[in-house]
């Protein structure tokens, strides 16, 4: 698919913290080549490429190849298309739209369905004015991922009437007001985000149900999802299974000013990359002032690590215990995500690449005089697992993400 | 506004809910002794002298009307959850994760036996117990308790009775009739 066409439709929130995990372990038969590299981009897409820079040894002409793939060299002109031929093309884009490629593998959903008047049982009083959504959501993991488990982990933020409103288990852990950040939508903060779970439930991983979870990989429960994987068993076979979510969210009184957004990011949790995120996407709806009912589009959120607003709400969760039972939460891995704010090359093996402003980083190598230089990953976006130098000049223009 | 008022136009969710702009605080340090005074007032409605309660509970060391008072509150409170005006969430999930009453359903609970004839009124109400939320309502709705459901499991959380959870509606009616004639007896 077009890979423009699943960036993220709402801005999404910016914030701080570093991504855990050993970097991605490319398993491309052992060496890069053109098979290889053609395998991963119809996988992941172009953008991915640009993670196998660093992989590609001193050959220069497959670095500059990859770069150019990865997006990293200028665009061609666009080309004329006949008026038929521009509709052949829109009407594939538009069913293609649902699948949402990240560094780590394919989400897509098996129903996306818009609610009203429906409680999440059945039909319910038009009155009371239920909104919501039905949503079977799957993550396949591809060529990047290697990892015997890989959860799903979802933040919410609940808007009712214009208003916070959050439930019992969201209470008692949301971004407070203090804290919260702007998400690009209108005057839309983060404001009551939090890591979507059950009031008795330990385990922050949305298919696991269990008040006693000590470890995050904890096996999943049917009713709510499965757990997948993507790795190779003792005997060298390829291990695969796709993760899911199942979710009926709803909220009554929503007729108008409501919303329920999720973040849905895929997690490592066992295996060579446990703590890895392997990217991360938005769903939801929204009602706005005049009653207008819609769907979220399921967009990319990051390639990599979660949002700062995720990432935020994960830090709160980290530190709560559950509002029933009072017990100590399973720990969500949270990368110190810094951000790009002014100009940032980095110098990899392939080259120096400016950084777009707002690329999202997490420190390698701090900047300790007499060094010269700090180290630095490259954790979403178009240049995700990208790594390098930065210069001692270039240094302060690495900001905490929700500062 | 009297406090009565300004309790059941923010309601549970304005009042605790909320987030940073949860009212409770506020509606405690203004109206304090009113709530006490809410929660005794039999002319005061239910919503509101339950929210009194709520806010007593949340923000002071609890309302200092007795058992046979709270007891008769909370049981019209779960009555109210049939029509929505308080959520299924607030009780907990009942049988599939009974170590959660949630915030009203502890409060009914440690009102003890002034909450039986209460609940036990409530034995032939079929209306539903709707959750909201996403993995909290994944987890409530999945098991379509109706408001006689949740009154024959507080029923036996605070008589010590053995009610057990089916699956199939039909069952559920014969156990709660059970119920009843274990209590006629």
């Amino acid at each position: 698919m077009d890979r423009e066409t699943d960036r993220v439709a709402e801005p999404h929130q910016q914030a701080a913290v570093p991504e855990a995990g050993p970097a991605p372990a490319v398993e491309l038969g052992g060496t890069l080549n053109s098979g290889s590299v053609l395998a991963l981009q119809r996988s992941a897409g172009n953008n991915a490429v640009g993670s196998l820079i660093a992989h590609a040894g001193a050959d220069e002409s497959l670095q500059r190849a990859l770069a150019r793939t990865a997006g990293h060299a200028p665009p061609e002109p666009a080309r004329f298309r006949s008026p038929a031929l521009l509709l052949r093309s829109q009407l594939r884009s538009a069913r293609l739209q649902r699948v949402v490629n990240t560094v780590g593998g394919e989400w897509d959903t098996d129903r996306y369905d818009l609610k009203k008047d429906d409680d999440g049982t059945g039909a319910a009083p038009a009155a009371q004015n239920w909104r919501g959504v039905d949503i079977t959501l799957k993550f396949k993991p591809t060529i990047i991922a290697d990892a015997e488990l890989i959860g799903l982990t979802q933040s919410v933020t609940s808007v009712v009437g214009g208003k916070t409103n959050l439930t019992p288990g969201a209470a008692a852990r949301p971004i407070p007001a203090a804290d919260a950040k702007a998400t690009g939508v209108g005057t839309e903060t983060d404001e009551g985000t939090a890591i979507d779970q059950s009031t008795t439930n330990t385990n922050p991983i949305y298919a696991v149900e269990n008040d006693s979870s000590t470890s995050l990989s904890d096996a999943s429960t049917a009713f709510f999802g499965e757990n997948g994987w993507r790795f190779k068993d003792a005997k060298g076979a390829l291990q695969e299974k796709t993760a899911s979510l199942k979710d009926t969210p709803r909220r009554s009184a929503a007729d108008k000013d409501s919303r329920q957004i999720f973040e849905t990011a895929a997690l490592a949790t066992k295996g060579a990359q446990s703590g890895m995120y392997y990217g991360s996407v938005r769903w939801g709806w929204r009602t706005d002032a005049a009653g207008a009912f819609s769907k979220i589009d399921l967009v990319k959120v990051s390639e990599g690590a979660p949002s700062s607003s995720f990432l935020k709400a994960a830090e709160i969760w980290n530190a709560s215990k559950t509002p029933s039972g009072n017990k100590d939460t399973v720990d969500l891995p949270i990368p110190d995500v810094k951000v790009v704010s002014g100009l940032v090359n980095i110098k990899s093996r392939p080259g120096t690449f400016p950084l777009p402003v707002g690329t999202r980083i997490v420190i390698t190598r701090d900047l300790v005089p007499p060094a010269t230089t700090g180290a630095i990953k490259v954790v979403d976006g178009m240049h995700h697992g990208l790594t390098g130098e930065v210069d001692a000049a270039e240094w302060p223009n690495i900001k905490d993400e929700r500062s | 506004m009297s406090a009565a008022e300004r309790l059941t136009r923010d309601g549970y969710a304005g009042l605790f809910l909320a987030g940073d702009a949860s009212t409770a605080g506020a509606v405690y340090a203004a109206d304090g002794a009113a709530l006490e005074d809410i929660v005794r007032d039999e002319r005061a409605g239910d919503l509101a002298r339950v929210l009194a309660a709520e806010v007593l509970y949340r923000c002071g060391d609890g309302p200092a009307a007795g058992a046979d008072v709270l007891g008769p509150i909370y049981a019209r409170a779960l009555e109210l959850t049939g029509s929505h005006a308080l959520s299924g969430n607030l009780w907990g999930a009942l049988w599939a994760s009974p170590s959660d009453a949630g915030p009203l359903g502890t409060h009914l609970l440690a009102q003890g036996d002034a909450a039986v004839p209460g609940l036990v009124a409530l034995l032939s109400d079929d209306s539903p117990v709707r959750y909201e939320g996403s993995r909290e309502a994944m987890v409530g709705n999945a098991q379509r308790y109706r408001v006689k459901d949740a009154a024959a499991f507080f029923l036996g959380r605070v008589l010590g009775h053995d009610v057990e959870f089916h699956d199939d509606i039909s069952e559920r009616d014969a156990e709660i009739d059970r119920l009843k004639a274990s209590l006629d007896g």
